[in-house]
C-alpha cells in the first residue's frame, strides 16, 4: 500500500524543474518542503493527474497513475494553490457543480455531502452568501471543503495555508488531522514552505531544491541528520552585533543577561551549547550547507 | 450530467444584472433596426445586393444597421466571457480536470449555455423589439415574418461570432488582445459582406427562403463555423493535455515590463494606467461613441429624404442618446468605485506617490474617458457629416450635458459606495431629461439645439450650456471636498 513515484523529471523547455525523483510514500500526512522554485507545485500538478512527467512512473495502489489518471481521480482530492471559483455562484451551488463532476446524480446525496463538507470547514451559517462576499479565510475553508467532498483515498493540498490567520491554520491542521485519523489509509501529501504546518503534521517529509531531492524520511530523522548546528548563547545587548556579524542567527529571546541566540554554525561559539533544533531549524540548517 | 451542468452555467449567467441590462439594449437596438428596415423598405423596396455598392448612402444605413446587431454581440460576448474566463484562467481549470468527469465536457456544456443564453436574449430582443414596433407604428407583422428571418441571419451569424470569440479568448487569454482582435475581425467580416451580421438580405421580405445570395452567404457562416468549433476542440484539447492556458499568447512576444524595470519610467506610467484604467472599457466607449455618432450621421444625411418619417427618427435620436448615456455612465462611473472595488485604494494611500496622486490619476482617467467617448461620438460626422454640420461645434455642445451627468454619477456613487444607485441615478435622470425634453424649461434640456443642428447664436443656447457647466462645477467642488477630507481621514 504506497505511492511510489520512479525517476520522474519534468522539463519545461531548457529548465529542468524536477530531476529524477524517486519517493516511496505510505499512508499518512507527507509534508512537501522547498524554497520557491523547487519544484514542488510541479510534482503537485503530476500528482494530482492535471500535468505529465517527462519522464518517470507513479503506481497508487499498483495502478499505473500515468497511464489510467481516470482510476485515481474518483479518489483524489485536490486543492490548487489558486484556488478558483466562480464569484457569482453561493458555497452549495459551487460544492453542487463540483459534486457533478464525480457523476453524483443524486441532488439529495449531493445536498447531504455537501451539508456535511461546509459543517466541517464552519461555512453553514454563510453557505448561501454569494462567493464574492467571502473573506480569503473564507475562500480558502471553501477549497478545503471541495478537496474533501469525495472522502478521498489520496488528498493533496498544495500550500493551504497561505494567507490564513492562526485560528484558521488550526481548524486546517485539525481537519487534516481528524481526515487521517478516520481512515488510517489514506494519503493526504501536502505542500508548504511554512514548516511550522509541516511539522506539526506529517509523518513523512521530502526536501526538494531546484528539482532535485535532496532529502526523504520522517521529519525525526531529518532533525537528528543536522544535530549540533544550533547553538545557544547568551550576550549582552553591545556583544549581540558582534555575533550577528561572525553568525547566522535564527532566533533572539530576553533573557536575564541580555539576549539568548540560537546561531547556525558548525564551530561553537565559547560558552555556547547545543541546541535540539526543531523542523525549521533543522531545515535553516540543512538548507545553508556547510557554514562558518 | 452534462444537463446539470449546462443548468449550473445558465444560472450563472442569467442571473447576472448585466445580461438584463443587455436584453434591453437588445430590443433597443432591434427595435432601431425594425424601423430601419421599414422604413428603408418603404422608401427603397429592392433588395440591397441590386442596388450595388456604389450607392454609399444606401450601403451606409445598411452598414451601420449591421453595426448595431455587431455591437450588441460583440458587448454581450465580452460579458459573458468576463464571466466564464476569469475563474477558468486560475486555479479552477487545474481542480476541474483533477476530477473524474473531463474538462472538456465543462467546456462543452459552457459553450452550450452561452448559446443559449445568446439565444433568449437574441429571440427576446427580436419579440420585444418587432412589439414595440407594432404597437408604435401599426405595422401587424405576422410571427412567421417576425421571427424567421432574423433568426436565419442573425441566428447564424451569432453562432458564428461567439464561437470565434470563444476561440480567440481560449488562445489569447487576455482581454487585451481579445478585444481589439475581435473587434477587428468583426469589422473585416462585416465590410466583406460575406459572412456580415446584416439584415440586407432579408430587405426582400416577399420570400427569403427564394433568396440564393441569403444561402450562399450563410452556408459559408455555417462553414467557417465548423471549422472554428473543430479548432477550439482542438485548443482546449491541448490544454487539457499540457495545461498550457495560452498556447499563442501573443503578448508574450512583447517584453514584459517588470515593476523594478518600468516603474520609476513615465512609459510604466501609461503601461499600468492602460493595465488598470483603460483596458477594453475604453475601447468600448469609443466604439460606442462611433457607433451612435454614425447612427447620428446617418439621420442627418437621410433627414431630407425621410421627412415625412420624421416621428421614428426623432424615436431613434433619442434611444441613440439613451443608450449613448447610459453606456458612457456604466463605463466611466465603473471608476469612481475602481480602487474601493480592487480593494488598492488602501494601500495605494500608503505609497510615497498615492494618496492624492491616486485620485488625481482617477480624476484624469476619468477625463480620457469622457473625452474618449465625446471624440468617438464626434467623429463620423467630421468624415461623413454634411458641410451643414461641424463636428466641433457637436462635440462642445455635447460637453456641459455629459460633464453634469458623470458628475451626478460619481457623487451619487461616492455618497451610496454602490455602483447600482449611482448607474440608476444618473440614468434615469438622464431618460427622464430625454423623456419629457420638449415639456422642461429650455435651460435643463440636455440636448438642446443639437438635434435641430441650429448652432449657437441665440441666448437660450448658451443659457442651456451654462446651466449645465454650472451646475457640474458646483457639485466638481462637493466631490472634491468629500475625497480631500477622505483622503486627509476626516469624517
Amino acid at each position: 500500500m504506497a505511492l511510489i513515484l520512479q525517476n520522474i523529471s519534468k522539463q519545461y523547455n531548457k529548465k529542468t524543474a524536477l530531476d529524477q525523483i524517486n519517493l516511496a510514500i505510505t499512508p499518512g500526512i507527507f509534508g512537501l518542503i522547498g524554497p520557491n522554485g523547487a519544484g514542488k507545485t510541479s510534482l503537485i500538478n503530476i500528482l494530482a493527474t492535471i500535468s505529465s512527467p517527462t519522464n518517470g512512473n507513479i503506481y497508487f495502489h499498483d495502478t499505473d497513475l500515468l497511464k489510467n489518471p481516470e482510476k485515481i481521480r474518483p479518489t483524489l482530492g485536490y486543492l490548487p494553490q489558486n484556488f478558483g471559483f466562480y464569484p457569482n455562484m453561493t458555497a452549495v451551488q459551487f460544492l453542487d457543480y463540483l459534486l457533478l463532476f464525480y457523476r453524483a446524480n443524486s441532488p439529495t446525496l449531493r445536498k447531504k455531502q455537501i451539508e456535511q463538507v461546509l459543517a466541517a470547514v464552519g461555512l453553514s451559517e454563510v453557505k448561501n452568501q454569494k462567493l464574492k462576499t467571502y473573506s480569503g479565510g473564507m475562500i480558502r475553508r471553501l477549497g478545503i471543503a471541495q478537496a474533501f467532498l469525495n472522502d478521498p483515498k489520496l488528498l493533496i493540498v498544495d500550500e493551504p495555508t497561505a494567507g490564513l490567520d492562526p485560528e484558521e491554520r488550526i481548524r486546517f491542521r485539525q481537519l487534516l488531522k481528524g481526515l487521517i485519523q478516520n481512515d488510517s489509509e489514506r494519503f493526504v501529501i501536502i505542500s508548504s514552505h511554512i514548516i511550522n504546518d509541516i511539522s506539526q503534521l506529517a509523518n513523512q517529509i521530502a526536501i526538494l531544491k531546484t528539482g532535485n531531492l535532496l532529502f526523504s524520511g520522517t521529519p525525526a530523522k531529518f532533525i537528528e541528520l543536522n544535530q549540533k548546528k544550533i547553538w545557544e548563547v547568551e550576550v549582552d545587548s553591545s556583544e549581540a552585533a558582534v555575533l550577528q556579524s561572525k553568525y547566522h542567527i535564527l532566533n533572539t529571546f530576553a533573557s536575564a543577561k541580555g539576549i539568548r541566540c540560537h546561531v547556525f554554525t558548525n564551530q561553537p561559539p565559547t560558552d555556547s551549547k547545543p541546541v535540539h533544533p526543531d523542523l525549521e531549524g533543522a531545515y535553516f540548517a540543512f538548507m545553508h550547507g556547510e557554514v562558518a | 450530467m452534462s444537463f446539470e451542468l449546462f443548468k449550473v452555467y445558465l444560472r450563472e449567467q442569467l442571473t447576472s444584472v448585466f445580461l438584463y441590462l443587455m436584453l434591453i439594449f437588445l430590443v433597443l437596438t432591434n427595435y432601431n433596426y425594425g424601423i430601419q428596415r421599414w422604413n428603408w423598405y418603404l422608401v427603397n423596396p429592392q433588395p440591397f445586393y441590386e442596388i450595388g455598392v456604389t450607392n454609399f448612402t444606401h450601403w451606409w444605413n445598411l452598414w451601420s444597421a449591421s453595426y448595431a446587431g455587431g455591437l450588441v454581440l460583440l458587448l454581450w460576448g465580452i460579458w459573458i466571457f468576463w464571466q466564464i474566463e476569469q475563474p477558468r484562467s486560475n486555479g479552477l481549470l487545474q481542480l476541474l480536470y483533477s476530477k473524474p468527469l473531463p474538462y472538456l465536457k465543462a467546456a462543452q456544456s459552457q459553450l452550450i449555455a452561452f448559446y443559449t443564453s445568446g439565444l433568449f436574449l437574441f429571440v427576446g430582443g427580436i419579440i420585444g423589439s418587432n412589439l414595440i414596433l407594432s404597437l408604435t407604428t401599426g405595422y401587424q407583422i405576422g410571427l412567421y415574418w417576425l421571427i424567421l428571418p432574423p433568426l436565419i441571419s442573425y441566428g447564424i451569424g451569432i453562432i458564428f461570432y461567439t464561437t470565434l470569440l470563444y476561440l480567440i479568448s481560449t488562445i489569447f487569454q487576455d482581454w487585451l488582445v481579445l478585444v481589439p482582435l475581435h473587434f477587428i475581425l468583426w469589422l473585416i467580416f462585416s465590410s466583406l459582406t460575406i459572412v456580415g451580421l446584416d439584415y440586407r438580405n432579408l430587405s426582400n421580405l416577399t420570400n427569403p427562403f427564394q433568396d440564393l445570395y441569403l444561402y450562399q452567404n450563410r452556408i459559408l457562416v455555417i462553414i467557417i463555423t465548423v471549422f472554428f468549433s473543430i479548432l477550439l476542440k482542438y485548443v482546449l484539447r491541448q490544454q487539457e493535455k499540457g495545461l498550457n492556458f495560452s498556447l499563442f499568447q501573443l503578448t508574450r512576444l512583447f517584453p514584459q515590463p517588470t515593476a523594478d524595470r518600468l516603474l520609476p519610467s513615465p512609459l510604466a506610467k501609461i503601461y499600468y494606467s492602460i493595465k488598470i484604467y483603460y483596458s477594453w472599457r475604453l475601447l468600448l466607449i469609443c466604439s460606442s461613441g462611433l457607433f451612435l455618432g454614425s447612427l447620428y450621421t446617418w439621420r442627418i444625411k437621410t433627414s431630407n429624404q425621410l421627412y415625412s418619417l420624421n416621428l421614428y427618427w426623432a424615436i431613434i435620436l433619442m434611444i441613440s442618446q439613451a443608450t449613448l448615456s447610459l453606456l458612457g455612465i456604466i463605463t466611466t462611473l465603473h471608476l469612481a468605485r475602481f480602487e474601493e472595488r480592487a480593494n488598492t485604494f488602501s494601500l495605494l494611500k500608503t505609497l510615497p506617490a498615492g494618496g492624492l496622486k491616486t485620485f488625481g490619476g482617477k480624476l484624469i482617467a476619468m477625463a480620457i474617458y469622457f473625452v474618449a467617448l465625446l471624440v468617438s461620438f464626434s467623429l463620423p460626422l467630421h468624415f461623413l457629416g454634411s458641410q451643414f454640420v461641424r463636428w466641433n461645434q457637436y462635440f462642445l455642445a455635447l460637453i456641459p450635458p455629459f460633464l453634469f451627468l458623470f458628475t451626478v454619477g460619481y457623487l451619487v456613487i461616492m455618497l451610496s459606495k454602490q455602483s447600482l444607485i449611482g448607474y440608476i441615478a444618473s440614468g434615469g435622470l438622464w431618460l427622464l431629461f430625454l423623456i419629457v425634453e420638449r415639456k422642461i424649461p429650455y435651460w435643463i434640456q440636455p440636448f438642446f439645439e443639437i438635434a435641430e443642428y441650429r448652432f449657437p447664436t441665440l441666448n437660450p443656447y448658451w443659457i442651456n450650456k451654462g446651466s449645465f457647466l454650472g451646475l457640474s462645477v458646483l457639485l466638481i467642488a462637493v466631490i472634491l471636498i468629500i475625497e480631500y477630507r477622505k483622503l486627509t481621514g476626516q469624517k
